[in-house]
């Protein structure tokens, strides 16, 4: 595992997640189609007409970007991998006694969130003391638009980065969220307001250094025009 | 802004980071397949290869080779017969298969008349596992027999056509050469592979 991969999967939830904050657009998984297997089972699934229970191959290959995304928006790039790979351990283990009428996603979303506690706690148990202040900054490169709304994601309170996460990024409906992080449908839809909205509010701060021919920086800049513009066209430019 | 662009906008987001994506979800599997081997959880491991006859499925138990698949028997369709049929905690785990991979290699260079891997015979049994122990011992390499011999080695001569079904549902093929059995009258007879796979199969093995 190196540095730049984590970084490159970290970049491809900051796009994903600036896709949401940009539109509030809920994030529909497009990789059920990307499994060669996957297709294929689900059509002769459809034939026979029973439900069986798939190899665990096809439950990776069709949730395994979902769930990084999901590590990756909860818990930042270092920690990702380890809990993609403890989550998908434990679900392997635990797949033959899944019902196989079970939504596997929501499974593997609250595996990750244990798994995702574990992490942290772990981490809390090994933190530095607070003198010891790491050396190196944040990785600056090309991505970092995404790499910032990543950390942005990282500043919001677990619960509405929880929410944001299982929400836009893995799909489930509030009641499926509010299971998993606890408390009521009403609060999990809240905490997914919340965090969308404090990444609305501190996103385009950190992302327009670098936003040169590029098309979020420049709706946010066409937004900021716009209150002026309509302002000018009723006052009538004179030329 | 309407749908169609924002789905337009999602679209590009995917084709600009999924390549980076693919390449690490493949590392994480593979982390994901050496962990479950060693904890004893990978019930089924497979791969694919590609031979003179097609690509072939090659999946393997703890115990040894459990299945070879031709393309035509649909590989997909064998993996979810798998997953019922043993277990469905099965992954494409091609590092433990690489010794069977390698021997099929020899095999189809020629340069192999018998398999040595372990083989995991649970996916036969009856008559038809008595008439596949038969084939993998007693026919060998370059040889063939009419299915009146097989049935006869099997201790049961008016089995002829059990001799055929055994032959067709071969759980390993190539490695237990059913190809090595063809009609009395010296025509090649069936095979689950396809006609011309066997046709190549015999070739390459009076050739060498």
């Amino acid at each position: 595992m190196t540095e730049s991969t984590s970084v490159m999967a970290a970049c491809c939830v900051g796009a994903r997640l600036a896709a949401v904050v940009r539109r509030g657009s809920r994030w529909r998984p497009s990789s059920k189609e990307s499994s060669v297997t996957g297709s294929r089972n689900a059509r002769s699934r459809r034939l026979l007409g029973v439900m069986q229970k798939r190899p665990f191959e096809t439950v990776v290959t069709d949730h395994g970007a979902t769930v990084l995304r999901v590590c990756l928006a909860v818990l930042g790039p270092t920690d990702a991998d380890d809990a993609w790979s403890e989550t998908f351990l434990s679900a392997m283990k635990a797949y033959p006694d899944l019902p196989v009428d079970a939504n596997v996603e929501a499974w593997l979303v609250t595996i990750a969130h244990r798994k995702a506690i574990d992490v942290t706690r772990a981490a809390a148990r090994r933190a530095l003391p607070v003198d010891q202040v790491p050396d190196t900054a944040p990785v600056p490169s090309a991505e970092s638009r995404d790499l910032d709304l990543v950390t942005a994601m990282g500043r919001l309170p677990p619960k509405q980065r929880q929410a944001v996460a299982y929400h836009y990024l893995a799909g489930l409906p509030y009641d499926e969220v509010a299971a998993i992080v606890g408390g009521t449908t009403d609060a999990a839809r809240r905490a997914a307001a919340d965090g969308i909205a404090a990444l609305r509010r501190t996103y385009p701060t950190v992302a327009d250094h670098d936003g040169v021919g590029d098309a979020a920086a420049d709706d946010r800049a066409a937004r900021k025009r716009g209150s002026s513009t309509a302002r000018s066209s009723t006052v009538g430019v004179s030329r | 802004m309407t749908t169609s662009d924002e789905a337009s906008d999602l679209a590009r987001d995917l084709r600009r980071n999924l390549p980076a994506a693919d390449k690490h979800l493949a590392m994480l599997h593979g982390r994901l397949a050496a962990a479950a081997d060693a904890e004893g959880v990978l019930d089924i491991a497979y791969r694919t290869v590609d031979t003179p006859v097609g690509r072939l499925l090659l999946a393997a138990t703890e115990r040894g080779l459990v299945r070879v698949a031709y393309a035509s028997e649909d590989h997909d369709a064998v993996l979810q017969t798998l997953a019922e049929r043993i277990s469905p905690r099965i992954l494409h785990t091609p590092a433990r298969l690489d010794a069977a991979a390698v021997e099929l290699e020899e095999y189809f260079a020629g340069q192999r008349r018998a398999f040595d891997i372990p083989l995991d015979w649970r996916l036969t049994g009856g008559f038809r596992s008595t008439v596949l122990h038969h084939l993998a011992t007693d026919l060998g390499y370059g040889q063939t027999a009419s299915y009146g011999t097989v049935a006869r080695l099997a201790g049961n001569p008016k089995a002829i056509r059990a001799v055929g079904t055994a032959c067709a549902t071969n759980p390993l093929p190539v490695v237990v050469p059913c190809h090595r059995v063809v009609r009395s009258d010296g025509s090649l007879g069936g095979y689950l592979g396809g006609l011309e796979a066997k046709r190549i199969l015999l070739t390459l093995e009076t050739a060498a």
